[in-house]
């Protein structure tokens, strides 16, 4: 057994025993990764994609609703008394929308006017599936179906990785970054970045998430890597906590307890000196959870250059949405909340000169009813997102807005509808987008050929260049 | 020898001459741990220790005592000892033979003898050290039993009350009188607090109860039922993460009496009473949950039905006895239900109402969050229902004057249904386990743990005090050498980490409560009665990436373990050590949680045996011999003149042994 050993030859170690065992591992993994493309150009082509992650199944057919007289009195009667009135709706004018007219949530604002400067769009009846499925193929059990449709904790899963036919502890943007991550010029820490902790959707082979909180990493107190004064208490601790962590433990519980700690402590310190800046004054930022952790976002891909990245993701998370009862009132508080952090966002890009860089989507386990019981409504499929970002081709609605009246034919239940442009179409288009060639596009999104063609000359959806 | 060769040799021998010349270095002996049961798994060390690192050193010591080497013990050397070069210590192992000897105990000592290569140190403590040696016992020793309350309680305590008592019960009579003891229930002292004329009380002051259940040393403590409840609590999730429980912490503490009521009672009982709880149908949405009507286009609401089944009682999947999935002809998990049950389940849940005394309107009655729901068959689906298993619902008559005798009728019948499902036995037995033992049972173990829960043994199905028994006397629960091996046990919950260390230190304020609120729920990712969602605040399912994903195991309490939680609990510790558990300025200083440290103060001066009443007290001694030196020679470079130093020196060995793996996971 070895005695306590100092940083520099825990550090010494790393390069010549076996790795294993030693906490910092995926930064090795990474540099290993990095290594086999050292020779190619650096790129400077930065991206950025933004998961706002609506959890609890957002009602998102009061997001964007019809608004002219005859498909209003569709969705006034089915919706009863979770109906928004008409006249409070937010009108929009949707290029290359015809024989419906449609409009959002009053709360909605700033997204309206996103979308009328043509920086947001909405993609309509989207939702999860391994295959297109008809009302037909629903009822007589002809098609393979999502794994549990309708249950929270499925259905986030499957947002998470694409994959719903199959279980996995893999998201897509975590397959995407393994792909990408070679095109950062290190990754000292990952390029996707949680503000909401674990997370599926940013877990890959060789990526891991790595979480922040609104304030930014967090560091060890009582811990200085600077201070090598033994005669003061920080000295002492802080040589202790590094032999502590070189000790190699063979009880993989503890090992990947020590490595989770010596991780952290190693990105932190870089992480904030990277992350050191102000961002433009002229930009203020609601003082909500959202809003302030779209502000740490803000500041971390005004850094990524700093931070030696050229993709990043960033998950965050607003819960609150799962409105079994209440929805009026729960979405006239949350709708305008999330509508004003992301307008700041945008705007605070804009400044940073870094819009056409990012693209901010919203996802959520799934739409609801459009059947109520009484004021609030129940899990169900397909339901409407939106996309904000310079690189957006807005004010457009992709996908058909469909019907809502009980029993059309995409209803399999109580206003339950079957989604017309599956999970993997949506994220396709910012996968290619983000830099993932067309050819690995499978390695991305497994089911993506049961939607769309990649020999094919067009997009996925079109609402990115 | 070419030039820079030589140089650099000479370099180094001119510092070993200058140095040996100035004086031999002193050596010291070290016990690290003196205290050896035969036939439990843990060696007594000494340690060898050195200043330099240059060149190996051979040290002499001679064995004494009346423990026979070979016999009682085995031991690699018995004459000397190689400190090889760039080490300052050679550790020596006693190993228990497991025999049982001529006297119940004996002893070793191991003593410095003299060599021309080092001096002896000039204390007598530090050139030789005894050790204990004691015979096989149905009784646990002490590191036995500490093990043994980090698993079925909240762990060990400063004042070893609660260590002597397993130690003198034993395992199996310690649990029986723990069946017997009262209830230790959580919302009276909440309801007392109510009645003062002050504000009322808040959400957090549910933690008050909690911790003060938690934190109990009385005689009639029910530790297990505390620590039970609260897994029970981590899989019948409700949360103050929803307005209108927030709102009603008496209430919540009334659901957590259910748990605690039920943690040894029966499993149908505590599915009933969980699911007819005001909580559970604020929270999941069934309380005030009509009968759908066509015509209008309403429906049931199907959140709790979805839950009750998913999450409660059976789970997605058809499973084996032993907690595996049972596969079709294809090799393909089976589902336990699909939507036309989880709609018939629905209607099931309809036409409950708050209860109580004056629950006389479905719609108008008095919020009580403490009486069982009342079912109204006016507002209960009483048409024909399918339903699981076979199950078919007839189409029933609603009662008139309603008494909700038609709907409760189905409700009964759902719940032995889920009751005597195949898969809810072993769907909670592994559950538990993972709870308290170890998040990766094997198979056979959770088999075991599920033939109790389908019979106990007297023909008892869901006894859930023999499943609790059957859990913490499996041998894979007790046997060391399954705790040995590298993929045992489980991560500690951060909480009750924390909670493990207030025990430890007796945390209490002045004024005798617990004003910990919430703040401590964002440091942990975790709070009692505060998950983000019904899903807990960890699935059992989760498994990180990396070296335990690789192993094919899962980590469920490595869900909340990331870059945040990885340091936010250390640096709370380090905060606590110092100031106390409140994270934030209290108004008062007789409100401070702090921890006491009068014991360990009290060794600052001997550093050896500081660690050693620290590596019981919190490892159950089980921390490396690398860690041992490394702390004791941290404190042992500290300041012993300082104002303040034995606090000092104290801090700093609770804070590197409570951020140590060996506190965080639990074997």
């Amino acid at each position: 057994m070895q005695n306590p050993i100092t940083r520099r030859r825990f550090l010494g170690q790393v390069n010549c025993a076996a790795i294993s065992a030693l906490p910092i591992l995926s930064t090795l993994l990474n540099l290993k990764l990095v290594g086999n493309v050292a020779a190619a150009p650096t790129p400077n082509d930065y991206k950025a994609l933004v998961c706002v992650f609506l959890s609890g199944g957002a009602d998102t057919f009061n997001f964007l609703v019809p608004r002219g007289t005859t498909e209003y009195a569709e969705y006034a009667k089915v919706r009863g008394g979770i109906a928004l009135p008409q006249a409070n709706l937010l009108p929009i004018t949707p290029t290359g929308l015809s024989g419906i007219s449609l409009g959002l949530h009053p709360g909605l604002t700033g997204v309206q006017s996103l979308f009328n400067a043509g920086k947001a769009a909405f993609i309509t009846n989207v939702g999860t599936l391994v295959e297109p499925v008809t009302k037909d193929d629903y009822d007589n059990s002809l098609k393979r179906l999502p794994r549990n449709l309708y249950s929270h904790e499925d259905q986030i899963e499957q947002w998470h990785t694409s994959t719903p036919d199959i279980r996995s502890a893999k998201g897509w943007a975590g397959r995407a970054a393994d792909l990408l991550q070679s095109t950062n010029s290190n990754n000292k820490v990952s390029m996707n970045i949680s503000l909401a902790g674990s997370n599926i959707w940013q877990n890959g082979e060789n990526t891991l998430e790595y979480s922040i909180s609104t304030d930014g990493a967090v560091g060890l107190d009582g811990y200085d890597a600077t201070n090598t004064d033994l005669g003061s208490l920080t000295g002492l601790r802080t040589k202790a906590v590094d032999s502590q962590l070189g000790f190699n433990c063979q009880h993989l519980l503890s090992q990947a307890f020590t490595t989770k700690k010596a991780e952290a402590i190693d990105a932190y310190k870089f992480f904030n000196e990277a992350t050191s800046i102000e961002l433009p004054a002229n930009v203020t930022f609601p003082d909500t959870y959202l809003g302030s952790q779209l502000r740490m976002i803000a500041r971390t891909i005004a850094s990524h250059g700093a931070l030696g990245h050229n993709r990043q993701t960033f998950f965050v998370e607003r819960g609150g949405w799962d409105t079994h009862d209440g929805v009026i009132a729960a979405h006239a508080e949350m709708v305008p909340e999330i509508d004003a952090a992301i307008k700041a966002f945008y705007d605070c890009l804009a400044a940073l000169g870094l819009q056409d860089s990012v693209t901010l989507f919203t996802a959520s386990d799934f739409g609801r009813t459009l059947t109520t019981d009484n004021d609030g409504a129940d899990h169900a499929w397909g339901g409407n997102q939106f996309v904000v970002g310079g690189a957006v081709n807005g004010n457009r609605i992709y996908g058909n807005y469909p019907s809502l009246y009980a029993g059309n034919p995409l209803d399999v239940d109580r206003g339950r509808l079957i989604p017309q442009i599956a999970v993997d179409t949506f994220f396709a288009e910012m996968a290619l987008w983000f830099g993932v060639p067309k050819t690995d596009l499978h390695l991305v999104l497994p089911n993506i050929g049961n939607f769309y063609d990649i020999a094919s000359s067009s997009k996925p959806l079109g609402f990115l260049p | 020898m070419k030039t820079a060769h030589f140089l650099q040799s000479a370099f180094v021998g001119l510092f070993v001459l200058m140095f040996s010349l100035a004086r031999a270095e002193t050596v010291t002996l070290v016990l690290i741990d003196g205290d050896i049961r035969q036939g439990w798994s843990s060696n007594g060390v000494v340690a060898f220790h050195r200043q330099t690192t240059d060149v190996p050193l051979t040290v002499n010591f001679t064995l004494g005592g009346n423990a026979i080497t070979g016999t009682d013990y085995t031991v690699a050397n018995t004459a000397t000892i190689t400190i090889p070069a760039g080490d300052r210590e050679a550790w020596l192992e006693f190993v228990p033979s497991g025999a049982t000897m001529s006297r119940a105990v004996k002893s070793i000592t191991v003593t410095l003898a003299e060599s021309a290569d080092y001096e002896l140190s000039k204390l007598k403590s530090e050139r030789r050290a005894s050790l204990l040696l004691t015979n096989p016992s149905t009784k646990p020793c002490a590191k036995s039993a500490i093990r043994f309350l980090n698993q079925a309680a909240f762990g060990s305590h400063a004042n070893f009350t609660n260590v002597n008592e397993v130690m003198r019960k034993g395992f199996e009579q310690w649990i029986a009188d723990q069946f017997k003891r009262p209830v230790g229930l959580q919302q009276p002292y909440l309801g007392a607090l109510d009645k003062r004329p002050k504000d009322g009380v808040s959400s957090e002051m549910k933690m008050l109860s909690w911790w003060r259940q938690a934190m109990s040393t009385a005689a009639n403590a029910d530790p297990l039922r505390q620590r039970v409840g609260f897994a029970l609590s981590e899989i019948m999730v409700i949360s103050d993460h929803v307005d209108d429980l927030e709102n009603n912490p008496v209430g919540m503490l009334n659901y957590y009496d259910v748990l605690l009521k039920n943690a040894f009672g029966n499993f149908r009982t505590l599915l009933y009473e969980v699911a007819t709880h005001p909580c559970m149908g604020i929270y999941l949405n069934h309380l005030g949950n009509e009968k759908g009507d066509p015509d209008a286009g309403t429906f049931a609401d199907e959140n709790f039905a979805r839950e009750i089944m998913q999450l409660f009682s059976i789970g997605l999947w058809q499973l084996n006895d032993d907690g595996t999935l049972k596969l079709d002809g294809s090799n393909k998990p089976i589902p336990n239900y699909g939507n036309t049950e989880i709609e018939g389940m629905a209607k099931v849940m309809t036409g409950f109402g708050f209860g109580g005394p004056k629950a006389n309107d479905f719609y108008d009655a008095p919020e009580n969050f403490t009486a069982p729901m009342r079912m109204w068959d006016e507002f209960h689906d009483v048409s024909e229902k399918h339903m699981l298993n076979g199950l078919t619902l007839p189409a029933r008559t609603a009662s008139d004057p309603d008494t909700g005798t038609a709907g409760m009728a189905d409700f009964n019948a759902v719940i032995d249904m889920l009751f005597n499902h195949p898969s809810c036995p072993p769907f909670i037995s592994k559950q538990l386990i993972q709870k308290l033992v170890t998040s990766n049972p094997s198979p056979t173990y959770v088999g075991r743990v599920t033939a109790i829960f389908k019979n106990n043994g007297s023909g008892v199905r869901g006894d859930l005090a023999a499943v609790v028994r059957a859990i913490l006397m499996d041998p894979e629960a007790r046997d060391m050498q399954v705790a040995a091996q590298t993929t045992s046990g489980k991560m500690k919950e951060p909480y009750l980490r924390t909670v493990n260390l207030a025990r430890a230190f007796n945390a209490r304020a002045a004024n005798g409560r617990f004003d910990l609120g919430r703040n401590l729920e964002e440091v942990h990712f975790q709070q009692p009665l505060s998950s983000p969602t019904v899903f807990n605040f960890f699935k059992p399912g989760y498994s990180p990436s990396g070296p335990v994903n690789d192993a094919g195991m899962v980590a469920p309490e490595f869900q909340i373990l990331n870059a945040v939680t990885a340091t936010s609990v250390p640096n709370f510790y380090y905060f606590a050590i110092e100031n106390g558990l409140n994270r934030y300025y209290v108004d008062h200083e007789k409100e401070v949680v702090k921890l006491h440290f009068e014991k360990e103060t009290a060794l600052a001066h001997d550093v050896p045996a500081l660690l050693r009443r620290l590596d019981l007290l919190l490892t159950g001694g089980t921390l490396p011999n690398e860690q041992h030196q490394l702390i004791r020679e941290t404190v042992q470079a500290m300041s012993n003149t300082n104002r303040g130093w034995r606090s000092e020196r104290v801090r700093m060995a609770v804070y590197l042994i409570s951020t140590s793996p060996e506190f965080g996971i639990l074997r």
